[in-house]
């Protein structure tokens, strides 16, 4: 049931009818019934065989953070965590990974000269795993740390960790924002406004998906699918439609699942800041799956030392989170070369951060720095969306082969014929709406740029917005790309 | 990042909502002509819908007009017709044929009444071929005929009345908004644009080609397959059918179609399609094929106006186009058959 489906919005109707009535009528805490029902419904039409895991991760961390605020000892208190991290990431791993090292450390004994007799599970990979394991971990380690007591109420805690709208890709919650908006009915205030604003970010979210990342999607698909057959501009412009599919793709997905939540009045966290924008690495990944990197951040990076204990260890612990990063997306090489090839990046910033060199940089005006940082990020995205190390070879070898390129150049026509010139006339048309609108938020600073406008020139934006969208939206939109992680 | 600070002022959010609406609306009003234009000739299933109910050739006074799906409209040729009439009697005859693919029985029964209101001059007979494909499913009903035949105001009374009600909102909504209707194809479009403009090309070539087809006077509305030949081996998959899939609905204007005739005083003819011999050979093909003849003739049951047309049904390979449809010698081999069969009740 994906957010654009019509299943979708039936659903999403009658539980909002239900939730309006409950949430006058009667006690919140039967709202949170409703929340709970709902979202292991919304669950169940994924597959609900995998309902079972979720009620798994919900009573460990549930009982591990009542026993950790119980407990004084801080032997046993840790005893109680590894629990939590053991069974979450033990759940995690078996059905992510288990094929993955399985079957290379096959290949590793194929290596010494040794023959195996492997079984792989060819399971399916449970939807949302990587999400609500990472948010349930989070909470039973800031019970640990202290910064937050444990939830006395099962139900509640229950709606924290299913929650419908960020359960299959995020937002990934910490118990601290999300928890205290759902227990307390009091402090969240459902009101028009609030839903209209709701509506206007699901709708944004909408437009993001179903226009700009699932028709890019056509470029980049049909170019990765065998980059051998296209020249150096075509491998260009899929490599840009990848990057802004895949932003879109999610962010899309992330503003739909904050949409839905300001209309029932929860405010969900901010998962993307204008990525594109960044002006080095790190200013990327401060803007790009925030919930993830600030994840990352503060359970693995600074547990590792962070960037206190000297520069090599700050380089280590960089590559090591960012690679940490790559395998959380996905059970692949092209995935951990991904996050390891980020996390090269931001060691080299770090290590020449105080370099005459990036004095020098710093000065060049913002928009070479944008773009810089740009391509570096969308270098990594080859990587990431390349499926085996063949096509990543080829892709990498044609888009820089001088020969490619000459020949490129010599038979560029502007012609619809022509792959080159239709990718980016097609890739152009599709991003504008968008670039200008996140240039506007860009440069104001302010996501909500739009609402500051005259009612006329709203009413306009949001008209042109909406019969680009009726006309050139996809009809069968893809699977969002993050539900595969 | 968010920027909460603006008051947020509902009055001006009503007026932001009214201003959306409006220009939303102005966008639609304003690319209806424009859409619609553009999309003439770059929709097969529009060229079908539109050579109906908007072509000036077919409202003219006929003796025959032919009806059907796409085996009558690629198997009935007019001019065999005329030609085989006027050697057997000596006299002159007009017919046109106004069978197009994926005709069901509630658009013989709109088209033909819709003749009669507009001509004021019943033709002397209809002919129809009795296909299994006319009394069943709803793909070919909702994706052409709901979609491109331009509605009377009559037309949609009456569906209200007879059609599901969602049926009639998709007829009354698809059929007035170009910018709804050529939403599918405006989207495959773009999409073959992208990643194979020359088969996009190809599909504008093609569809240029049906238009040409539907819309040539010479034809009076027949779209002859040539020379093209069936592929023997692929025949046997289309022989296998199954009884009892027929709709009530279809069946219901089916009765009201040969209501008209009587009304009217026309004839309607009723053939049962050719087949590849092949299909003999499939243990229960015959006996569902009589099945559905038997379905149509208790429909038509009590109805003076109603006759069957008998003639051998197992036609050789050579006659087809494909498995389904003839090519042109097997067309003016069935348009001879029929004019044979019938020409002495026209001479009355």
């Amino acid at each position: 049931m994906y957010f654009f489906s019509t299943s979708f919005f039936k659903f999403f109707a009658i539980f909002f009818a239900l939730h309006l009535i409950f949430r006058y009528f009667l006690k919140g805490k039967i709202r949170n019934i409703l929340v709970v029902g709902a979202s292991y419904y919304f669950y169940s039409k994924w597959d609900w065989r995998f309902l079972s895991l979720i009620w798994i991760s919900t009573l460990v961390d549930y009982y591990i953070a009542k026993w950790l605020d119980r407990e004084a000892d801080p032997r046993k208190r840790k005893q109680f965590l590894i629990i939590s991290i053991a069974v979450n990431l033990g759940i995690l791993g078996f059905f992510k990974y288990y094929d993955f090292f399985i079957s290379n450390f096959a290949l590793l004994l194929e290596g010494f000269g040794f023959h195996p007799n492997i079984t792989l599970l060819e399971l399916i990979l449970p939807p949302g795993i990587s999400f609500y394991t990472f948010q349930t971990m989070s909470y039973s380690i800031d019970v640990y740390r202290g910064k937050i007591k444990h939830e006395e109420n099962l139900l509640d805690f229950a709606c924290y960790v299913a929650f419908f709208p960020q359960l299959i890709a995020g937002p990934i919650e910490r118990a601290g924002n999300l928890l205290p908006q759902l227990k307390n009915s009091q402090s969240v205030s459902l009101t028009l406004t609030g839903f209209a604003l709701g509506v206007r970010l699901f709708c944004w979210g909408l437009f993001k998906k179903l226009f700009v990342a699932d028709n890019l999607a056509l470029i980049a698909d049909t170019v990765f699918e065998d980059p051998g057959k296209f020249d150096s501009l075509s491998l260009l412009v899929a490599v840009y439609a990848f990057s802004f599919q895949i932003y879109c793709d999610f962010s899309g997905y992330s503003d739909m699942a904050r949409g839905l939540g300001k209309m029932m009045g929860i405010e969900l966290s901010i998962n993307f800041n204008l990525p594109h924008f960044s002006t080095s690495v790190r200013d990327f990944w401060r803007r790009w799956h925030i919930t993830l990197s600030t994840w990352l951040r503060d359970y693995i990076y600074i547990p590792l030392g962070g960037s206190r204990e000297g520069l090599s260890r700050t380089v280590y612990n960089l590559v090591l989170t960012m690679f940490l990063c790559g395998l959380w997306h996905g059970a692949g090489w092209n995935f951990i070369l991904w996050g390891t090839f980020n996390g090269v990046l931001l060691a080299m910033e770090r290590v020449l951060e105080n370099h005459s060199l990036t004095r020098i940089w710093r000065s060049f005006p913002t928009f070479i720095r944008i773009l810089t940082t740009f391509h570096l990020i969308a270098f990594g995205w080859i990587i990431f969306r390349s499926q085996n190390m063949d096509i990543l070879g080829t892709y990498l070898s044609r888009l820089f082969d001088p020969h490619v390129i000459m020949e490129t150049v010599r038979n560029f026509e502007i012609s619809v014929l022509n792959d080159g010139f239709r990718f980016f006339a097609a890739f152009g048309f599709y991003l504008l709406p968008l670039l200008i609108i996140q240039y506007l938020q860009y440069r104001k600073n302010d996501h909500t740029v739009d609402l500051h406008w005259p009612a006329w020139v709203q009413g306009l934006a949001y008209g042109c917005l909406a019969f680009l969208f009726w006309l050139l939206s996809v009809e069968d939109g893809k699977q969002f790309i993050y539900f595969q992680f | 990042m968010e920027n909460h600070s603006f008051t947020f002022n509902f009055k001006s959010f009503k007026i932001g909502a009214l201003f959306f609406c409006s220009v939303f609306l102005i966008a639609f009003a304003a690319t209806h002509k424009v859409i619609d234009s553009i999309m003439i000739g770059w929709d097969s299933n529009g060229n079908i819908g539109r050579s109906i109910s908007r072509n000036p050739l077919f409202y003219k006074p006929y003796d025959v007009l032919f009806l059907g799906d796409s085996r009558s409209h690629q198997g009935l040729d007019p001019n065999t017709f005329n030609e085989t009439f006027l050697k057997l009697t000596g006299k002159k005859i007009t017919s046109y044929n106004a069978a197009r693919p994926g005709m069901q029985s509630p658009f013989f029964y709109f088209i033909i009444k819709d003749y009669l209101l507009q001509t004021k001059q019943p033709p002397k007979a209809v002919v129809v071929n009795a296909s299994f494909y006319m009394l069943w499913g709803s793909v070919w009903l909702k994706k052409i005929y709901l979609n491109y035949y331009d509605p009377k105001t009559w037309q949609l009374k009456e569906a209200l009345a007879d059609l599901p009600v969602h049926y009639t909102a998709q007829w009354v909504v698809n059929s007035n908004i170009p910018l709804y209707r050529y939403r599918k194809r405006i989207n495959d479009l773009s999409k073959t644009l992208i990643t194979n403009p020359k088969h996009f090309y190809r599909d504008l070539e093609r569809t240029e080609r049906s238009e040409k087809k539907f819309t040539k006077r010479e034809s009076f509305g027949y779209a002859a397959r040539h020379d093209e030949r069936a592929d023997e081996k692929k025949v046997a998959r289309f022989c296998v059918f199954k009884k009892g899939m027929e709709r009530d609905l279809y069946l219901g204007y089916l009765e009201q179609f040969f209501d008209l005739a009587q009304e009217n005083d026309f004839k309607i003819f009723v053939y049962g399609f050719p087949w590849p011999e092949k299909c003999r050979e499939e243990p229960t093909f015959d006996n569902v094929r009589q099945y559905y003849y038997d379905r149509i003739k208790k429909v038509a049951k009590g109805n003076p106006n109603i006759h069957f047309i008998e003639y051998p049904n197992y036609w050789p390979i050579e006659n087809f186009a494909d498995p389904l449809h003839v090519n042109h010698t097997g067309a003016q081999k069935l348009t001879r058959e029929i004019a044979r069969q019938i020409y002495q009740e026209l001479s009355d």
